[in-house]
């Protein structure tokens, strides 16, 4: 089912290496789930779910729906959802991009389809690219703190 | 009628002047100046260099909106090229925008091109 032979044919634009937080969806690979913390995301294959990556890249075969946050993204496949860029995006001619965009630098190649809203934020300072992951509770709400006096959450 | 009399002296007086782009008259090209700022609708058939200000509709065939240029309503042309402002809807066939160019509202295209470094914040439309 993993072809590695044919996954280095993908790899032209996007050095993929054993580094560390690098992940690569294979052409022909369907996967479900939730990407966190990764460095460099290839989506060669199908893959549903959220992504939060330095830098992402959907190949021309590449089928992504979910919700991204990334430094930067480049989109020569499918891709379905909410994006957010905190540095560059780019839409290749082959893309077909539908959904919540925002950038910082957004580019479109000419003949790409990019549908939805588009929205640019100068500065996103709040911006982590390594998502928090929801278990791992935050008192950010103070509001909730104070409601929640006896803290058995945190037990 | 002393009103007629007095304003046909003038006109005889404005047959001498030559405006300097009249002898330009072998294509339908419109220049807007920066120095213009209309309120109302624009419309031609071929080709409009924008660099004005309108609040209002622009529509020909082929536009440039020029980095001065600034569009406050719609843009309607087969084929638009932005560097500047437009604050409203495109509807194009095929649009262009540049690097300095910032949009807000609709766009609805058939074809894009986005430089990176333009800012948009609108509703991106494909027809068909």
């Amino acid at each position: 089912m993993f072809k590695m032979e044919n996954e280095t044919d993908n790899e032209l634009n996007s050095p993929i290496s054993n580094d560390s937080g690098s992940i690569l969806v294979g052409e022909g690979v369907l996967l479900e789930g939730r990407i966190v913390n990764a460095k460099d995301t290839n989506i060669s294959g199908t893959y549903n779910g959220s992504v939060s990556s330095d830098s992402l890249y959907i190949s021309k075969n590449g089928n992504l729906t979910g919700d991204i946050k990334t430094h930067d993204m480049t989109i020569n496949g499918k891709f379905t959802g909410d994006i957010r860029t905190e540095n560059s995006l780019v839409v290749n001619s082959t893309a077909l991009a539908k959904g919540n965009f925002e950038y910082s630098t957004l580019e479109v190649k000419f003949g790409a389809t990019i549908e939805g809203m588009v929205k640019h934020s100068g500065s996103l300072s709040t911006f982590t690219p390594s998502e928090k992951i929801p278990s791992q509770e935050e008192p950010h709400d103070l509001d909730a703190q104070s409601l929640d006096s006896s803290s058995e959450d945190n037990n | 009628m002393s009103i007629f009399g007095s304003q046909e002296k003038k006109e005889n007086s404005e047959d001498k002047f030559t405006f300097p782009l009249s002898s330009n008259t072998n294509s339908h090209h419109s220049f807007i100046s920066d120095d213009l700022e209309i309120n109302g609708n624009i419309t031609g058939k071929d080709y409009i260099d924008f660099n004005g200000k309108i609040t209002g509709t622009l529509r020909s065939n082929k536009i440039d909106i020029r980095e001065k240029g600034l569009v406050n309503g719609e843009v309607h042309a087969e084929n638009l090229i932005v560097a500047g402002e437009v604050d409203g809807e495109i509807k194009v066939d095929d649009l262009y925008i540049r690097s300095t160019a910032k949009i807000k509202g609709v766009i609805k295209y058939k074809n894009i091109d986005i430089q990176a470094g333009a800012i948009i914040t609108a509703e991106l439309i494909k027809t068909i």
